[in-house]
């Protein structure tokens, strides 16, 4: 345990019984060469049921930083978790000062306690439960604020409002448009592979039109706007809440839901369907270009199957379903938003958690629709 | 590169430095040393551009004109390389404590001797131990920065300051938003670790109490004149400072 090169740290433990002596000797400086040694590498070189430590410093020649006092701190530490305990009566007045610092406990922060398996379970239990309450206080919050809305009283800004919608309608289009493109494009192609085995290429404008119209429209928008629209609106108010800025409305009398969630969630609600006709519209046309080009239909053709052979309701279908993967989208931004802790990690946990819940509701709402359709037979 | 570089046991020079954000000229020619192991307070009323000092001090901003120096050297004029192994021998402990909400309060402290040091784990979390236990915070090395309190922050923030063993320890408002109590242990703490590591402390604050309590040195920034017009330490700049508003700031009684 001994090194003799005296510019470089040393230690030794002497062992008698259940005491031990720790002599220190030489140059105690940070910076590269000697392995200093920590505390449990000390405790190691001593007796098993230790239960008192001397430090002998009468031939430690200097010291500097905390490398010192932080083995000595952490011997003190760990020593009277054995319930032993460590002398340092021969160090000199800084090392003391230094420990006495660390013994100091003035507002002293204890350790939270670790509640128990049953405890935790309970609060998951409880989570749930929670969050099945939080999305029916959101749906009547919704319907409570549209109602107040008819009946003429606006609680939020005409110029949030408009920001929403900009943000939630004409922002989204270039996205919408290249996915709707590619999602058209791609059904045209793998319909075209598969019928032109049986000469049925004719029948792709009414399987691209009811398949867009019905489900891929509404979905795709849905899911592109969670990812975009619906990440920004939690993590903006998540961000508000972080800065105490929800809490400032509060205090002036201003429900944070009237004022930030609402205008947030009819916004997308109305600009939903919007966006699905325009990305049903896309799609065909992607769809009506791959004819064109891959199969050679005439766009008048195709143009003319779709019109009569497309029934008017499976767009009305695609039409409802949107509105309500708007407020959905909405609901669930903005209440995450609003409930988010208060750290910038806080924020992004926001952000992924809207994106996700909205995307297992949108899917969770479609296999609604889809059981609700088959039962009805619409 | 002037010839008179400052002798090598210079830890903070300013040389005729002048801050603006864009066209603003907040401070001009500012010209100061500070000496080592001293507790150095910038002060002066808001606005008047302390934390803005401070920023350039630690390599946040650069000068509009002039020369900032650290450990001897001209920070600015070297590369982000030298820049950055300067700046490891500084602490720095901000204004709302900024400790990184993702990870624990120990986690926090440790992560500067992670990515600088070729220390052992069991030798850093002897030293981020110490560290906690030295600002009173032994209890909360597994808490999130989420649960502790402002003062709490503060002192945690203060311990990751610390974790590098810096020459320097630059405080940004230090016992801003603590209730007096902690305030004073803050201020007492500082005195010992000034004591007993040797650092040399440059801090930003208008707490009265503080500024007479702990700091040796100090300058005032005028936001009329836009410069530095007093220095000294606080107790004589309050008597005898030939300047109204320096004597007006130090004798305000509540």
């Amino acid at each position: 345990m001994r090194q003799e090169q005296s510019a470089e740290p040393l230690w030794s433990v002497s062992a008698d019984g259940d005491s031990a002596i720790l002599v220190l000797q030489g140059d105690w400086q940070p910076g590269e060469g000697p392995a200093f040694p920590s505390a449990s590498a000390v405790l190691k070189a001593c007796p098993k049921r230790i239960k008192r430590l001397d430090v002998d410093a009468a031939e430690l020649e200097s010291w500097h930083g905390s490398l010192l006092p932080a083995l000595l701190y952490g011997l003190e530490t760990q020593l009277a978790e054995k319930g032993a305990a460590l002398h340092t009566d021969s160090l000199d007045q800084e090392l003391q000062a230094l420990l006495d610092l660390t013994r100091d406990r003035i507002g002293d922060a204890g350790r939270p306690p670790t509640a128990p398996l049953l405890e935790r379970l309970w609060q998951v239990l409880l989570d749930c439960g929670n969050a099945t309450y939080g999305v029916g206080v959101s749906v009547a919050l919704y319907v409570m604020a549209l109602a107040q809305l008819v009946s003429g009283k606006v609680g939020f800004r005409a110029r949030d409002f408009v920001d929403a919608l900009t943000q939630s309608g004409v922002q989204a289009l270039p996205i919408i448009t290249l996915v709707s493109l590619l999602v058209g494009s791609i059904l045209a192609f793998v319909g075209a592979l598969q019928l032109q085995d049986f000469g049925a290429e004719i029948y792709i404008p009414e399987m691209v039109g009811v398949a867009v119209g019905r489900e891929m429209a509404a979905m795709m928008t849905a899911i592109v706007m969670a990812g975009r629209t619906g990440a920004a609106f939690a993590a903006h108010l998540a961000s508000m809440e972080v800065n105490e800025e929800v809490d400032a409305l509060k205090t002036l009398g201003v429900s944070s839901y009237d004022f930030l969630a609402f205008p947030r969630i009819l916004a997308l609600t109305l600009m939903m369907p919007l966006l699905y006709l325009y990305a049903a519209a896309i799609s065909m046309l992607g769809a009506l270009m791959v004819s064109m080009l891959a199969l050679e239909l005439e766009p008048a053709i195709y143009l003319g199957r779709t019109f009569e052979k497309v029934a008017l309701y499976h767009f009305y279908i695609g039409l409802f379903k949107s509105v309500c993967f708007g407020a959905l989208i909405g609901m669930v931004s903005c209440h995450i938003g609003l409930r988010s802790g208060r750290s910038a990690a806080a924020v992004g946990e926001s952000a992924t958690r809207a994106v996700v819940i909205s995307i297992v509701g949108i899917i969770a709402v479609d296999s609604v629709f889809a059981i609700i359709s088959t039962l009805t037979g619409a | 590169m002037a010839p008179s570089n400052p002798p090598e046991e210079t830890v903070v020079r300013v040389d005729r430095l002048t801050m603006a954000f864009g066209d603003t000229v907040v401070q001009r020619d500012l010209d100061f040393e500070i000496v080592p192991g001293t507790i150095f307070a910038i002060m002066g009323p808001s606005g008047c551009g302390k934390s803005t000092l401070l920023r350039h001090m630690i390599g946040l901003h650069e000068p509009a004109a002039g020369r900032v120096f650290l450990g001897g050297e001209n920070f600015w004029g070297l590369e982000q390389h030298e820049r950055n192994r300067l700046l490891q021998q500084a602490g720095v402990l901000f204004q709302g404590a900024a400790l990184w909400s993702s990870m624990t309060v120990a986690e926090n402290v440790a992560l500067p001797l992670e990515l600088f040091t070729d220390r052992s784990p069991a030798l850093i979390a002897d030293q981020v131990a110490f560290k906690l236990a030295l600002v009173g915070l032994a209890g909360a090395s597994d808490v999130y920065p989420a649960a502790l309190s402002g003062g709490m922050r503060k002192r945690a923030g203060l311990a990751r300051a610390l974790a590098m063993d810096p020459r320097v320890l630059f405080l940004d408002e230090p016992s801003a938003g603590l209730d007096p109590l902690s305030a004073r242990r803050l201020d007492t703490l500082i005195l010992r670790l000034r004591a007993t590591l040797g650092v040399t402390v440059v801090m930003v604050t208008h707490e009265l109490e503080s500024l007479f309590a702990i700091a040796d040195d100090s300058l005032f920034l005028d936001p009329e004149t836009k410069t530095a017009i007093a220095r000294g330490a606080p107790r004589d700049l309050q008597k005898h400072s030939k300047h109204d508003q320096v004597r007006e700031f130090l004798n305000t009684r509540l």
